[in-house]
């Protein structure tokens, strides 16, 4: 007796289980699926499930899937290799974009760009910034479309500065002046995410040498001009960089920390500033202790220096349309529905951060971490965005390793700029790698 | 007749396991050597046949190889005594039967039953600058001054590495000499101890000879698994391995030109150069440690 009521119950689980399967194949017949792939970081998914879910309310005959993890390009390159991508991705950073691009793998945008924006009557590509979009160009055409915004600059303590009545420094010779005043406190006046140095690059050594050598010194070194690299500019960069860690500026032990080891150390007060994009608040949003208030700054400038003082580091996070997904027409609508100016201004108030989109972040009311950067952006002359790094991945290594020997005390400045020129110099040797201009 | 019968009967045993070790062993290897050969991105189909390129460019022309062979052997050259001779030391007393000998051999086990990835993330805290461990306990008695970001400095990152490696992989060789001690009949200590030998010369001509087979797997083992060496290196240093690839390892570096940099067929040709380095270190060894074997 008892033996049969385990068959039933067995029974009735194992149909509930393939009725189950069965109802939902049946709801999805007759739609067509659309596969949308995204790198899971601080953002999450979950807007674009939103998104996915709002789409479909418009295109009843459509059914978006949206997947995604923190390592999902291990998981995308074997499907590009096998011609089986999804509809619509973004693969995330570790993921050899321009390298797919190079390959015939990504989808020209060109024709899409052209249609009708969402919720504007202006063209798609009118829609973005243009330094932006331009920056997804191969070849005179689009390929990668920036999506949400980070810039990048330093973060300072608030409270703290308040406390001290200090003034967060506008050039290189007052944040000297204030270093030695938060030394004096005991507090550490920078800390750095020693275990990824882009962090350092975009944060100290680029935006100096763009301050001394204008933004042709930094456009000359990623265009891979002979001898940008260790140019005077990107020299006396180093060398600032030097002379912050003589003098003891750095927090000690910050070069084995990772990037939230770090923030860690500068929202519990331990170091006064630290260089981090505008994704620093959606990070560490579960570790911030209530009452912190901090605030962005552009990296202090270098009085006399050629660099126009607004420039701002602004680095999309871009999608791309694989050109062996299965449905380019609806991905590329989606995309649009996506980036459109009212989901824009969504994504900035539900994500804390900033967008490609034009207009968007004027529209909303701005957390208050937000506010500064954007103005940074609103008022910039001119953006720069590492873009090396994705075009010729070898030399990531290659000056994010000299930029930490250099911080570590290992590298002289002018062996660090050396190491780096000589990335510069295998790349430029090296014919196979498609090269770009900026 | 029946002989034939017996060897259709081995060989119908044998096959699945021949054909399944040449699918997902044999063949994926001979492919290795093959895509070594050409310049692949690893992104598409397309690959350009470029002969032993790759081969000429990280032998002659990649400092960055010599630095991560180097670090390899650093890990190589620092278990092997430390395993050899505190391996052999505790083994040794726990066969002895000391008190509590049975609870000390799960102890000595317990690293190698967690997983990699947390036991490099445990001991990233402990080196952790600021609340780890190790600075904690420098502080408590005294020694502040020796307090360091263990991890970011390039003179203690390697070495705070191989530290964890040994911690990790010790109680794997502690039991594998354990078994072999255990395995040596009581008898001959007897006999020793009759004879009078201290506990020095019956451990250095009863044991040790004794046990020269399983010390020979012991030391191969180490070796495949020094120059092998990357989950433990890509947890803790993770990213750039180290400021100025100072914990770099060979697998390390491998995995960051197939998978970051898009250079497959020069990551393989890496890859066949660390399976012809593993097979020559370890033919070596064997060389080395050729001895006639006791039989008991």
């Amino acid at each position: 007796m008892r033996r049969t009521l385990y068959i039933l119950a067995f029974v009735v689980l194992i149909s509930l289980v393939i009725g189950g399967c069965g109802k939902k194949q049946a709801k999805e017949e007759g739609k067509i699926v659309i596969e949308v792939a995204s790198f899971q970081g601080g953002f999450g998914l979950d807007f674009f499930e939103y998104a996915a879910r709002e789409y479909e309310k418009l295109h009843p005959n459509v059914k978006i899937k949206v997947w995604g993890n923190p390592r999902i390009w291990e998981q995308l390159r074997p499907r590009f290799v096998k011609g089986n991508p999804p509809d619509l991705t973004w693969p995330g950073w570790g993921m050899d974009v321009w390298g797919l691009v190079a390959e015939g793998k990504v989808l020209e945008m060109d024709k899409y760009l052209e249609t009708k924006a969402y919720g504007q009557n202006v063209k798609w590509k009118d829609t973005f910034y243009p330094d932006l979009l331009e920056k997804g160009k191969y070849n005179g055409h689009y390929y990668i479309i920036p999506y949400n915004l980070n810039i990048t600059g330093w973060w300072y303590n608030v409270n703290m500065f308040k406390k001290h009545g200090w003034t967060p420094p506008k050039t290189y010779d007052e944040l000297l002046v204030l270093c030695e005043k938060i030394k004096k406190a005991g507090i550490a006046p920078l800390t750095y995410q020693g275990k990824y140095q882009a962090y350092t690059l975009r944060g100290f050594l680029i935006p100096w040498a763009i301050s001394i050598g204008g933004l042709q010194a930094y456009k000359d070194a990623q265009n891979l001009k002979p001898g940008a690299w260790n140019s005077p500019a990107f020299l006396k960069a180093a060398e600032m960089i030097a002379e912050l860690r003589d003098r003891g500026y750095f927090q000690k032990g910050a070069m084995g920390m990772s990037h939230t080891e770090a923030q860690m150390e500068f929202i519990l007060g331990r170091a006064a500033m630290i260089p981090c994009g505008t994704w620093l608040g959606s990070e560490m949003k579960n570790q911030i202790p209530p009452g912190f208030k901090m605030d962005f700054i552009n990296p202090p400038v270098v009085k006399g220096g050629k660099g126009d003082p607004s420039i701002v580091s602004a680095g999309p996070e871009s999608w791309i349309i694989p050109k062996e997904g299965k449905h380019h027409d609806i991905a590329a609508d989606f995309f649009k529905f996506m980036s459109s100016i009212d989901m824009a201004k969504k994504f900035i108030v539900q994500k804390n951060t900033l967008m490609s989109i034009k207009g968007a972040a004027e529209q909303v009311k701005l957390p208050p971490d937000l506010v500064s950067a954007a103005k940074c952006m609103r008022e910039a002359k001119a953006t720069w965005d590492m873009d090396f790094e994705q075009w010729y991945p070898s030399m990531k290594a290659a000056t994010e390793s000299a930029m930490g020997a250099l911080l570590s005390g290992e590298m002289t400045p002018k062996q660090c700029v050396d190491a780096m020129e000589a990335a510069a110099e295998k790349v430029r040797k090296d014919k196979s790698i498609p090269k770009h201009k900026i | 007749m029946r002989k034939r019968d017996q060897q259709l009967t081995i060989i119908a045993f044998l096959a699945p396991a021949v054909i399944l070790y040449a699918i997902f062993f044999l063949f994926p290897m001979a492919q290795a050597f093959y895509i070594a050969l050409f310049r692949w991105r690893g992104l598409s189909t397309n690959k350009e046949f470029v002969g032993l390129q790759n081969f000429r460019t990280l032998l002659l022309e990649d400092p960055i190889f010599w630095k991560a062979l180097s670090h390899n052997l650093v890990f190589l050259g620092i278990s092997l005594p430390v395993v050899l001779i505190v391996g052999l030391f505790v083994s040794y007393a726990l066969s002895r039967k000391v008190w509590g000998a049975s609870m000390y051999r799960a102890v000595y086990l317990f690293p190698n039953m967690i997983s990699v990835v947390a036991v490099a993330v445990l001991w990233s805290f402990v080196y952790n600058m600021q609340f780890g461990l190790l600075n904690s306990f420098l502080k408590a008695i005294g020694l502040e001054r020796y307090a360091t970001g263990w991890l970011g400095e390039p003179s203690t990152a390697l070495p705070a590495v191989v530290v964890v490696s040994i911690w990790y992989s010790l109680g794997f060789y502690i039991v594998l000499f354990l078994a072999g001690m255990q395995s040596i009949p009581t008898s001959f200590y007897e006999a020793a101890a009759i004879d009078g030998a201290t506990h020095w010369q019956s451990f250095r001509h009863v044991t040790i000879p004794l046990l020269w087979e399983i010390l020979k797997l012991g030391v191969i083992y180490l070796v495949i698994h020094t120059l092998n060496i990357f989950g433990l290196v890509y947890v803790i240093t993770c990213g750039q391995c180290g400021p100025n690839y100072h914990t770099e390892t060979m697998l390390t570096y491998l995995y960051r030109l197939a998978f970051t940099e898009s250079n497959y067929g020069y990551a393989t040709a890496l890859g066949v150069v660390a399976f012809l380095l593993i097979l020559g270190f370890a033919l070596i060894s064997l060389r080395l440690m050729k001895r006639e074997a006791v039989e008991f």
